[in-house]
């Protein structure tokens, strides 16, 4: 991360940011948490995924609608500016929508006003100005820009691992030939080695009695040394799977466009995404997801200092979080799920750096005000709910095994909430290997194949 | 809307209808409205998932066969009308089409079916490549050589007019079983008496073929031979922007068409004249292909440069039940009572079916033959009277 | 109005959820086209598990026995004029000689 700064333009004014972070995370460090409004009922939303998956951070910059702010870095001079969402109406009519939900049941916008014909025909006429984000391009976006620069062809590859954490790792040192181990984080070892790398020597006592948590980071540390000086395996960091079409081709993206490239053998070790839990108002601006988390730290270089905080949730991704909030500075309150109590060397952890600590807690609603995170109410297994007043709150429940390229590789997924979501059907120990009818080798690996943190954890320490 | 069957099938009706797309449905209700009573709709997966579920939603008028203007005129009509006669929206709304073309040998016959379309009363213009940016700001005239727009021709949304049908077929007393697969036909002698169904039999002095695509293979069930090929199309939605396009644009000389829906997308396709066609169900392949969306991005970019930074969201691919004239198959079949077919419509299911239902309810109800059912029947390729229309597009 | 957001790209509710499925959507191929849940620039990523899982609860039924809806690539929405860029003529022939993966269990018998 640069110390260097640049001026972005948010709405017409200037705002100071780090070069080399996002504009969401600067436009948050400059209080700014609601970075669009949502398409019906006009709610604020802020940042989510920081991943680009989400629509939440979708915002017109320098003249090109539905842009990821999570996944677009400042730039000096760069425009900026959230979307009129409900347009021309705009927001008031937006608020009766919110507030009078229940005049406005779902699907209205069929069964209303459907006679006679020229009442419907007014009714859609009203209703087409509201419907859409974002106006279209500016034709400096557009206008006058040649021809298309040529996507790129990679050819043909022996193996094609995605995902390079410690599933995706391991699966590329274990295959044969030439392999091309590519994730969407700027490491190798995936977020959470990236997340680690905030744990400096001068902090690392932050980890001092979390022995899984430093058991994890050393099998990264270990993997990603073994990738690095494996001359087979070729890393592709920043790179993002965008697709599967034909039965051996896969289109990679990355800060240079589009690639193309086929493989002999495919391995699907994406991770998980983070959870989305239904309580009331989980749409608030300010609750993420600790995959989130560490991108918003490790990559965006996102100030939590001082800020007052919650990790909700289970898990080590939950205690990580809590490990680097802490270290980024913020104030730190755990509510562990029902029947996560257990650990002793969490409690001493928390006993020793202050931490605020809650079990046996479930989230009940998120409370907002000026359009940010105000508060989370907890609710316990006994009745009581406590009420945790925080800017920003990590949700680290259940995470959903990543599935949508493994269904368009023909993988068959099976619902089980269980272990997240999505899972390949017979991937009970967490690896599915298959072969597809087109003779593509096809392998499932780690949390992908419904492997939950803490069994990866397992097989870390064995 | 239609929950999932809890019981077998009614062991007797006066209809079965085979398909529950927008035909099926369609019929189903026209049927009803003129007195029908007990009637089945029979679809093997869920509403609207054949051909109705997967098409763009054009309606238009803009076609070189006096026939075909005068079906598509008489849908147009239906389609203003329909969200107030069946009580749920369709989401019709009436940009227009902007047929264009890069082809100087084109203009001549956009001029003469411009011509023929107004003797028919439908108002369309032919316009200079410059009057088309009054209709579509924003699209790139460099290579049109020329254009004609009927303000009247429009898009709906398929599946609420699916849902409209089958809801008002409900209200009607109409059975609509969804994940229900028809396994064969009964005949005696020359006439048609029952069906069985995964959920039972059902006796019937009546069968109307509405199955799209496995229309054929339903017609082979009762010895009737179809002349019609399935082939795969593709298409895809963009994002969701603000209103920035009214009419669908839609080209003749590189197949592309698109247009904005209410939802704010981009919903466009684009024909290939390598797309494989089948005949068989077990051959039909509907997977996405990479090929159709590079193709259909350079020709977006070609006539709508904004595209270029929008972003493609999702593509799919349907089957077109195609006939050798591209017309589509209504009525029966001599010397087979009891069984009659609503297929083949090429692509252009979704847009005639209000007018193909009501025409063939007519005329199964009232038992008088109907001019224009007579001039699309099956007998019609048999005979060789066969005139095709040179405005297929996508 | 305090609301459980269950499609946060199309503002569905949970309860708006329960009352499609009142309404007789049944299925989640209904679910998603009637009120919009997976059907946004997440393209289900967000939603899809909670909505299916969700409706398993309405059914009474096992989660497994809910079918997963067809994900349609790409993965990520990809401009017009990135994809333009794809159409290199060695490759253009090789996609008209082989054949797609993307699987659509509704129509493919």
């Amino acid at each position: 991360m640069s110390d260097s700064t640049v001026t972005i333009f948010f709405e017409g004014r200037a705002v100071a940011a780090r070069a080399g972070t996002s504009v969401a995370a600067a436009l948050w460090e400059h209080g700014v948490a609601a970075l669009s409004h949502s398409p019906k009922y006009g709610r604020p939303r802020g940042v989510k995924c920081a991943r680009g998956h989400c629509m939440n951070c979708l915002m017109r910059i320098d003249g090109v609608p539905n842009v990821r702010a999570c996944l677009t870095q400042v730039a000096d001079g760069m425009r900026v500016g959230r979307q009129d969402s409900g347009a021309p109406y705009g927001a008031p009519m937006q608020k009766v929508l919110d507030k009078g939900g229940h005049l406005f049941p779902v699907g209205f916008y069929y069964k209303w006003f459907t006679k006679p014909s020229a009442l419907s025909r007014m009714f859609m006429s009203g209703l087409r100005p509201l419907t859409g984000v974002g106006r279209l391009p500016e034709p400096a976006a557009w206008a006058d820009h040649g021809d298309t620069p040529p996507a790129r062809d990679l050819g043909h590859i022996e193996t094609l691992v995605i995902g390079a954490g410690i599933a995706g790792m391991g699966e590329a040192l274990a295959a044969d030939g030439e392999v091309m181990l590519v994730d969407d984080s700027l490491r190798c070892g995936g977020q959470r080695r990236a997340a680690f790398d905030l744990v400096t020597e001068s902090a690392a006592d932050v980890l001092n009695g979390l022995e899984h948590l430093a058991a994890l980071r050393a099998r990264l540390e270990n993997l990603a040394a073994r990738v690095e000086a494996e001359p087979r395996i070729e890393v592709r960091t920043g790179t993002t799977v965008v697709g599967a079409w034909q039965p051996d081709m896969l289109l990679l993206e990355d800060s240079e466009g589009l690639a193309v490239v086929r493989a002999r053998h495919i391995c699907w070790a994406a991770g998980a995404l983070d959870a989305a839990p239904l309580f009331d108002d989980n749409d608030r601006p300010g609750l993420i997801g600790p995959r989130a988390l560490y991108r918003l730290l490790a990559r965006d270089g996102l100030d939590l200092a001082g800020r007052a905080t919650l990790v909700a949730g289970r898990g080590f991704d939950a205690v990580l979080s809590a490990a680097l909030l802490h270290t980024a500075g913020a104030k730190v309150t755990v509510a562990l799920e029902p029947g996560r109590t257990g650990d002793p060397a969490l409690l001493a952890t928390a006993n020793r750096l202050g931490w605020s600590l809650h079990t046996g807690q479930t989230i009940a609603a998120a409370h907002a005000q000026n359009d940010r995170l105000a508060s989370v109410s907890l609710a316990s297994t006994d009745g009581g709910t406590t009420e945790v007043p925080c800017d920003l709150a990590v949700i680290a429940t259940r995470a959903k095994p990543a599935y949508d390229l493994a269904y368009q590789l023909g993988v068959d997924l099976v619902l089980d909430p269980e272990r997240g979501g999505y899972v390949p059907r017979g991937a009970d120990l967490g690896r599915l290997e298959t072969t597809t009818p087109a003779g593509v080798g096809l392998i499932v690996a780690g949390e992908a194949a419904g492997l939950s943190p803490e069994a990866l954890l397992q097989e870390v320490s064995a | 809307m239609i929950p999932l069957p809890s019981g077998p099938v009614p062991y007797q009706a006066d209809a079965v209808i085979i398909g529950g797309g927008v035909n099926g449905l369609a019929v189903a209700y026209e049927l009803s409205k003129r007195g029908v009573k007990d009637i089945v709709v029979l679809e093997k997966a869920y509403l609207g998932s054949g051909s109705t579920g997967r098409c763009g939603g054009g309606i238009r008028q803009q076609w070189t066969t006096e026939a075909n203007i005068r079906l598509a005129q008489e849908s147009v009509t239906a389609y203003e009308n329909l969200a107030s006669e069946l009580g749920l929206q369709t989401f019709f709304r009436q940009g227009g089409y902007l047929m264009v073309t890069d082809n100087e040998a084109h203009l001549e016959g956009l001029r003469k079916a411009a011509a023929l379309q107004n003797r028919c009363h439908v108002p369309t213009e032919y316009l200079q490549p410059q009057e088309c940016l009054k209709i579509a700001p924003n699209l790139d005239i460099t290579n049109i050589k020329g254009a004609t727009f009927c303000p009247k021709d429009g898009t709906a949304y398929p599946f609420s007019v699916v849902w409209g049908y089958a809801r008002a077929c409900q209200r009607r007393g109409v059975k609509i079983f969804i994940r229900t697969e028809l396994n064969d036909v009964k005949l005696e002698g020359d006439r048609v008496t029952g069906v069985s169904t995964s959920r039972g039999d059902i006796a019937t002095p009546l069968l109307i073929n509405c199955a799209g695509p496995w229309a054929r293979t339903l017609a082979a069930k009762v010895g009737v031979e179809l002349p019609n090929r399935q082939e795969r199309h593709e298409i895809m939605v963009s994002e969701s922007c603000k209103p920035f396009l009214d009419p669908m644009v839609i080209s003749i000389s590189n197949g592309i068409y698109f247009s904005q829906s209410m939802r704010g997308e981009i919903v466009g396709g684009i024909g290939d004249p390598d797309e494989p066609s089948w005949e068989r169900p077990d051959q039909f392949d509907t997977r996405s292909q990479l090929r159709f969306a590079v193709r259909f991005a350079k020709a977006l970019i070609g006539y709508y440069p904004p595209a270029r930074a929008m972003r493609m969201m999702r593509q799919w691919a349907g089957m077109y039940d195609v006939t050798p004239d591209h017309r589509p198959i209504l009525g029966g079949v001599e010397g087979l009572d009891g069984y009659q077919h609503i297929c083949g419509f090429s692509g252009h299911g979704f847009m005639l079916a209000p007018m193909a239902a009501a025409r063939m309810a007519q005329m199964i109800t009232s038992g008088e033959p109907d001019e224009i059912i007579a001039s699309l029947s099956l007998a019609r390729f048999a005979n060789g009277d066969v005139e095709a229309d040179a405005f297929v597009v996508g | 109005m305090s609301k459980r957001i269950l499609c946060t790209c199309e503002d569905v509710t949970v309860e708006e959820f329960r009352k499609a499925h009142h309404d007789g959507f049944t299925e989640m191929e209904s679910l998603k086209r009637f009120t919009g849940v997976g059907t946004g620039f997440c393209q289900g990523k967000g939603c899809l598990c909670e909505a299916a899982t969700e409706l398993a609860r309405l059914r009474g039924i096992d989660p497994s026995a809910i079918p997963l809806t067809n994900i349609r690539p790409p993965t990520r929405p990809l401009t017009f004029g990135e994809l333009a860029g794809l159409d290199l003529p060695p490759l253009m022939e090789e996609l008209e000689r082989t054949a797609g993966t993307n699987g659509d269990a509704e129509v493919t018998p």
